[in-house]
């Protein structure tokens, strides 16, 4: 295995509130709401809450999981599983964090499409993407921590500030009557939240380069706790702001509700709130594809500056490919489902596979 | 070298390979107002205001109107393209309105591609006009350089002192929401000017009724909190006070079970006194006009009430209200019931002061 | 051993004095009734005291060696040596040399320069209505006695070097041993020594070539032309360069708030000097981002205009010919010009230029129709806001960078500007100042230096040195003790 990555190549603990942040809060806040105000109606919000619950416990886990082993992922794979089995659970993360990243690229290429500029080629766009994806990594880690902090200061107060307009327009009764849906109901809805807040797999891969990082952890749940409080906030907001079937029309509420802004010298917000979205985008994309080479860096020893170029002339292919609105569905569907077994399938596996190993080897 | 001859061909692709149609602001004509009539059965005349500004410094704009017949809102606006100067762009558009005929016949084909659409904004405001469409819009006020700034200005800053606002979003929520049915503001051309003249009424997407201009202020008191507005009313000896409106509240109170449901709606209002000719206004004075404001406002508001069980249309949105109370509601048994439903008015007033003058 | 007058023309010292009697100002000549000879370039020496000093003493002495010259003469620093790259060195620095034919060729080398300078003056792209009115000159001789005279303690060190096949300028590098972290003295110094060029002209041009990135269009090291400015910062812990014949002097580590920070905020009130520090960055923000943000909308996103300012831009837009971006570009282009052609001339046209220009040809060319009043108004508005910098290569960066924003503006609207906006921070995130971040202290985030960086907080606030610079001692005084809690009203 590699060596570690050097001391002046690590970042604060604290950055992984950020880093956790870029991760999970994207362009799913545009989106998520539908999905679940289908099954729950009024009650989305509290399948909300129990996604962020189950998520801190998941990345609890992982935390203990990453401290055991004191190493990345692919380290520990190989420790539990032995070389060829470990690469292959190494393998399947790095595809399913690079195909995270083909997912973010293509939903937001589709958006700028629909609601911008729809003669905009999908080539074209993934190639400006990606140039900046390439200049940002080839900085290194820190410059993609850089960038994550960064977008984290110019999207969240955009973010927030946007939820003060339609609160002339809110109804508090659209939230009631609370618990009107039974438990199945919500579960089902948890599950399709917990989606949106996928993404902190990547902490699998920048562990060592956190300092001091058994620290960190903290940080890593005020970052879910952050990411789960802006996604309730925005679905009690579209809740009371819409009615139950408007919403379920609207594919993207959070820009609809982002059109009524008006500032005297400007209207129609979701056109600047679009655009610096960008740098929402950028660090998703720059993290979940760093994470990819960095762990082909570790499994085969790659170098990263090579199988970057790879890595996005692939993802740039792949975006071109998903031709229309129902491909991308579906690609996204395949990654809601994938991302379920990866937190709550794989990731308590390994935790409790770890534990009993640990707990074998220390009895022989 | 490598890098930056890549780097190069790769400015280059960008500079090439674009192919983003430009809206250049001057290049197109924005459509600020477009009004429907009816035609027949399958078809409207639509009629669009897109003013244009000749080249020049200082140049009023000119009135241009584009009226064409078709099926669709899009396929009127490919009509009317066929006439324009310039592309007729939409995404500046203010005003949306429905003859009453129309609207008799139901919009629902009309409002899609206003929830659909990137390009219209959510802030469209929206009217029933009694009459002709086109005659309305195509008329050269003498108040305004163009009808479409008239009308625009009529509606965004004056209409919403006395009626809630009537945009794109309040009516495509209330027509799409199962609990609530939407209304519009009527207005009507009165001589050379725009009047308003009442709120209309609606079940899902038809016309079925309408509120006169009067009662549609207490429309306003009953629908939301306000701080805009006068009510007129009159004591026992046929004198007529005015009161200005500091600012109200309403409150919906749902009792009872889903089988037999109650309805109390609690409005209170702080006033001042505006007009009160050969009235002594004192302590005792007050107190009575207060009863007084209570006992015709309840009667009036029980009447508008009595209106919309007769037609059947809820625009209080009472439906959503009672949803929200009871668990597992039952939309279907709610319509039957809702005529029957008893409703209650609690009408509390206060009247602050009494001008800056006090004649007793 | 004997050695005789042709042995002499064999020596090394005959050929130097050969090389450099091809010179017309170079003189030679034997001394009357003495076996010495002079030599010095008379356009470097004051002949005053040739005549009536080095001379004087020879009539009045009649010395026979070159120690007896040196006792008696009262010039201090004369030095015997017979190096010749020294005397070499030494007579191309307004020294003169006395040496005999015969004996052992030593050369006694008495400094007498004629040094040309000018006198201190008043600072003039940093000037500042209230403080010094200070300003470094051309000697660095004299620039060090400003620094010096503003710290007087001998901790206060100035290493010398030099650097410059040709011009042998003389570099000091001068910073507080025991503040000043030793690590970035080191750097430095190893850079200007790993300078391998013939001509140093300036301190920027030093600032160029032991940049972090030579590529960058923004300044890692800034100059400034005001010793109370470089006083201040070397008592950070930043580390000043000054070069001989250069009125300005480097100092670094910077990041990009100090951009921002002119002198003066130093000299007023602190929420006084923040705000306006603010406002500096706001009007950055605003001059790179304006033009781009009127292309981008006129362009594409019409909808974004309200309905009162819609009218007003078409009307304003109605005769203009080109798109929104040749119209802008055609703008930022002539303001430039003016901007160029007024700072190369002599300042009393130059006011003219600026008057005609943009008084006559911004009317002018409204009234043709050429360009709309709105963004004549962006456009100056956004040069206007540039100039606010207090630190004169940074006016020019930003409005160099408006262009490429401008460019990405007519390819993509506004996320065309957010494209521009991401390179250009990439390129801030990975710039380093003599291995320091440039962003700090917003990343990597400490919120400590925030005190002296986009506000200002009050001096008893600032009793720690910025963490970005690392200094050695961090400490700048001992912080008063905080007030009691439980004080009451009128107590």
């Amino acid at each position: 295995m590699l060596p570690l990555p050097s001391e002046n190549r690590k970042v604060s603990p604290f950055f992984v509130f950020y880093l956790i942040v870029a991760a999970q809060f994207g362009l799913g806040v545009f989106s998520f709401q539908r999905e679940i105000v289908k099954f729950v109606g009024n009650d989305a919000w509290i399948a909300v809450i129990i996604a962020g619950i189950s998520i801190h416990v998941v990345l609890w886990m992982v935390y203990q999981i990453l401290n055991k082993g004191a190493n990345d992922i692919t380290v520990i794979h190989k420790d539990l599983f032995g070389p060829w089995l470990g690469g292959l659970f190494s393998l399947a993360l790095i595809v399913y964090l690079l195909t995270l990243a083909v997912s973010v690229v293509r939903s937001y290429i589709e958006l700028i499409q629909v609601w911008i500029f729809p003669q905009l080629e999908t080539w074209y766009m993934a190639l400006i993407l990606l140039a900046l994806v390439y200049v940002y990594i080839i900085g290194g880690f820190r410059i993609i921590v850089g960038i994550c902090f960064l977008s984290f200061i110019f999207t969240t107060p955009i973010f927030f500030i946007m939820l003060g307009f339609p609160l002339r327009h809110m109804q508090a009764s659209h939230l009631f009557p609370i618990f009107d849906h039974s438990v199945a109901e919500l579960l089902t809805a948890t599950k399709t939240m917990s989606y949106s807040l996928t993404g902190f797999e990547t902490i699998f891969f920048f562990y060592t380069f956190i300092k001091d990082a058994p620290k960190s952890q903290k940080w890593g749940h005020y970052g879910t706790a952050f990411s789960t409080i802006s996604y309730l906030v925005i679905m009690i907001v579209s809740l009371m702001y819409f009615s139950k079937n408007q919403l379920l029309e609207s594919v993207w509420p959070t820009l609809t509700i982002w059109q009524i802004a008006d500032f005297t010298f400007l209207e129609r917000f979701e056109f600047l709130g679009l655009s610096f979205w960008l740098f929402s985008v950028l660090n998703s994309v720059c993290l979940f594809t760093w994470a990819g080479t960095r762990g082909l860096k570790q499994l085969y020893s790659l170098k990263q500056k090579h199988s970057l170029i790879a890595i996005l002339v692939m993802t740039a292919v792949a975006a071109v490919f998903l031709k229309t609105r129902e491909q991308i569905d579906q690609l996204s569907s395949v990654m809601d489902a994938l991302s379920l077994y990866v937190m709550y399938a794989y990731i308590p596996f390994i935790f409790f596979y770890q534990m009993i190993k640990g707990k074998l080897r220390r009895t022989s | 070298m490598k890098k930056y001859l890549f780097w190069c061909i790769f400015f280059l692709i960008l500079l090439f390979y674009n192919s983003i149609e430009t809206k250049i602001l001057e290049d197109i004509q924005h459509v600020s107002a477009i009004g429907y009539d009816y035609v027949d059965k399958h078809r409207m005349k639509g009629t669009a205001a897109a003013p244009f500004y000749p080249a020049g410094i200082n140049v009023e704009p000119l009135d241009a109107f584009f009226t064409a017949e078709g099926h669709t809102f899009l396929d009127i606006l490919q009509k009317q393209q066929l006439e324009s100067q310039r592309k007729l762009v939409t995404g500046r558009l203010q005003n949306f309105l429905i003859s009453k005929e129309l609207a008799k016949h139901g919009v629902s084909e009309l409002t899609d591609p206003l929830g659909r659409s990137t390009e219209i904004g959510r802030d469209v405001y929206m009217a029933v006009v009694d009459g002709s469409v086109e005659e309305l819009l195509t008329f050269k006020y003498t108040n305004a350089p163009t009808s479409a700034e008239y009308l625009s200005d009529f509606m965004e800053r004056n209409l919403k002192d006395i009626i809630p606002k009537p945009t794109v979003h309040v009516f495509l929520d209330q027509y799409n929401g199962f609990v609530q049915d939407p209304f519009l503001p009527i207005i009507e051309k009165k001589h050379d000017h725009i009047r308003y003249k009442g709120l209309a009424l609606f079940k899902n997407d038809r016309y079925v009724g309408e509120l006169s201009d009067k009662e549609s202020y207490l429309f306003k008191l009953l629908y939301e909190r306000t701080k805009t507005g006068t009510d007129q009313f009159s004591m026992k000896n046929k004198k007529y006070i005015a009161l200005q409106n500091i600012r109200s509240k309403v409150k919906y109170k749902v009792s009872g079970s889903q089988d037999e449901p109650r309805i109390d709606v609690h409005v209170s209002f702080l006033g001042e006194v505006k007009d009160a000719p050969s009235i002594s206004v004192g302590e005792g004075t007050l107190k009575e006009m207060e009863q007084e404001w209570s006992k015709g406002t309840t009667q009036r508001a029980e009447k508008m009430m009595k209106k919309f069980k007769e037609l059947k249309v809820d625009p209080l949105g009472i439906t959503e209200k009672a949803r929200s109370h009871f668990r597992n509601f039952d939309k279907k048994a709610w319509e039957e019931r809702y005529p029957t439903v008893p409703v209650t008015f609690h009408m509390k007033i206060r009247i602050t002061n009494t001008g800056i003058s006090n004649k007793s | 051993m004997l050695k005789t007058d042709s042995a002499f023309h064999n020596s090394e010292l005959a050929k130097l004095l050969e090389a450099c009697e091809e010179s017309a100002d170079f003189l030679s000549f034997g001394l009357q009734d003495s076996p010495f000879f002079i030599a010095y370039f008379k356009t470097l020496v004051k002949s005053e005291i040739i005549h009536h000093e080095v001379l004087a003493c020879f009539q009045a002495k009649k010395p026979s060696t070159l120690e007896e010259i040196k006792a008696i003469l009262p010039i201090e620093e004369v030095s015997i040596t017979d190096d010749m790259t020294d005397i070499q060195n030494k007579l191309m620095t307004g020294n003169l040399i006395i040496f005999k034919k015969e004996g052992n060729w030593n050369c006694l080398v008495v400094p007498v320069p004629s040094v040309e300078k000018r006198q201190v003056a008043t600072p003039e792209t940093e000037y500042t209505v209230a403080g010094p009115k200070e300003a470094f000159v051309e000697s660095l001789d004299t620039n060090l006695n400003l620094v010096r005279k503003r710290l007087p303690i001998p901790e206060l060190l100035v290493k010398e070097l030099m650097v410059g096949k040709l011009s042998k300028t003389r570099i000091a590098v001068v910073y507080v041993k025991g503040i000043a972290d030793p690590e970035n003295v080191n750097t430095v110094i190893q850079r200007i020594n790993g300078i391998e060029y013939d001509e140093i002209a300036d301190t920027s041009f030093l600032s160029q070539m032991i940049a972090d990135n030579k590529n960058s269009p923004f300044p890692q090291l800034i100059d400034t032309e005001r010793p109370d400015r470089l006083a201040a910062v070397l008592a950070e812990g930043k580390i000043g360069i000054f070069s001989e014949g250069s009125p300005t002097a480097i100092s670094g580590p910077v990041s990009l708030i100090t951009y921002f920070a002119a002198f003066e905020d130093y000299l007023s009130i602190w929420n006084v000097a923040s705000a306006f520090r603010l406002l500096r960055l706001f009007a950055v923000l605003f001059s790179i981002l304006a033009t781009s943000s009127y292309v981008a909308i006129l362009t594409y996103h019409y909808e974004m205009i309200p309905r009162d300012v819609l009218s007003l831009l078409i009307t304003s837009r109605g005769t203009i010919p080109f798109p929104p971006f040749l119209e802008a570009i055609l703008l930022e282009l002539a303001i430039e010009l003016l901007r160029e052609a007024g700072a190369r001339l002599p300042t009393k046209i130059g006011q003219t230029i600026g008057i005609v220009g943009g008084i006559v040809l911004g009317t002018a060319a409204v009234q043709a129709g050429l360009t709309s009043n709105v963004l004549l108004i962006v456009v100056a508005t956004g040069a206007l806001a540039s100039f606010t910098t207090p630190i004169y290569q940074v006016s020019s960066v930003i409005r160099l960078i408006r262009f490429p924003f401008i460019l990405f503006a007519q390819l993509l609207g506004l996320v065309g500007v957010a494209v521009c906006f991401a390179l250009l921070i990439s390129h801030l995130l990975k710039l380093t100042s003599l291995g320091r971040p440039f962003l700090e202290p917003v990343f990597p985030l400490r919120v400590e230096d925030f005190k002296d960086s986009i506000i200002r907080m009050p001096f008893n606030k600032q009793a720690l040195r910025p963490l970005q610079i690392r200094a050695q001692n961090r400490q700048r005084f001992q912080q008063e003790a905080l007030p009691k809690k439980d004080w009451d009203i009128d107590d």
